[in-house]
C-alpha cells in the first residue's frame, strides 16, 4: 500500500501523467486504471465496457457515421467514438451496418452507444484517480 | 446469432451500466454493492413501469 502511494505520488508530480492515463483509458477501456494498479476496479470497468460493445457487435448494431449533415448521426458517432480502441478496431476490421435490420439489431446499436458513453465515464474516473481527486 | 427479447436486453444493459455507476461513484465495497442493486432494480423498474404506462395509455 505504501509503495503504491509513493509510486502514484511520484507520477502525479509530472502533471501530464493523468492525461496520458486518460488517453490510455480511451484506447483500451480500463487501461487508465491498470496503469494506476487499480486491478479490480479496472477489470470490472473494462469488462462492462467491452462486454457491452461486443454484445452490440454480435447483435449487428449500427455504428453511426461521421455525417455533419445529420445531427443524430453526429451525436451517435461521438458516443460510438467514446469506446476508443474498440471503435477503431471494429472500423478497421470492416464492421459496417448501414441500418439495423431488426429490433434486436437496434438494441445492438444502443449497446454500442452506451459502451462508448460508459467508457467516457471510465476515462474521467481514471483521470480523477490520476490527479488525486478520488482515492 | 444470440437473440434477446426486450427484457433480456434491458437486463444486460442495466447490469453493465449499474456496475460502472457503482464503481465510479461509491468508495466502499458495501456501498458499491448496495448502489449496484439499487441502480439495477431502478433500470428494470422503469422499463417495466413505462411498459405498463404505455399499455394503459394506448390499450
Amino acid at each position: 500500500m505504501a509503495k503504491r502511494t509513493e509510486l502514484l505520488e511520484a507520477e502525479r508530480t509530472t502533471n501530464f501523467m493523468p492525461y496520458l492515463m486518460a488517453a490510455a483509458a480511451w484506447v483500451v477501456p480500463g487501461a487508465g486504471h491498470f496503469w494506476q494498479r487499480r486491478w479490480g476496479r479496472g477489470a470490472l470497468l473494462a469488462l462492462s465496457v467491452v462486454g457491452m460493445f461486443v454484445l452490440g457487435l454480435i447483435a449487428r448494431g449500427k455504428i453511426y457515421p461521421c455525417n455533419p449533415a445529420d445531427i443524430v448521426d453526429i451525436a451517435g458517432w461521438l458516443a460510438d467514438v467514446g469506446a476508443g480502441g474498440l471503435y477503431l478496431a471494429a472500423k478497421f476490421l470492416g464492421y459496417e451496418v448501414p441500418e439495423p435490420s431488426s429490433a434486436y439489431a437496434d438494441y445492438g446499436s444502443k449497446f454500442l452507444l452506451t459502451a462508448g458513453l460508459l467508457n467516457m465515464l471510465v476515462i474521467m474516473d481514471a483521470f480523477d484517480l490520476g490527479i488525486g481527486r478520488k482515492k | 446469432m444470440l437473440q434477446l427479447n426486450h427484457l433480456e436486453a434491458a437486463a444486460i444493459f442495466a447490469f453493465f451500466t449499474s456496475i460502472v455507476f457503482a464503481i465510479i461513484t461509491k468508495d466502499t465495497v458495501r456501498d458499491r454493492l448496495v448502489y449496484f442493486g439499487w441502480c439495477f432494480a431502478a433500470f428494470l423498474g422503469v422499463v417495466v413501469g413505462l411498459g405498463w404506462l404505455m399499455k394503459l395509455a394506448h390499450g
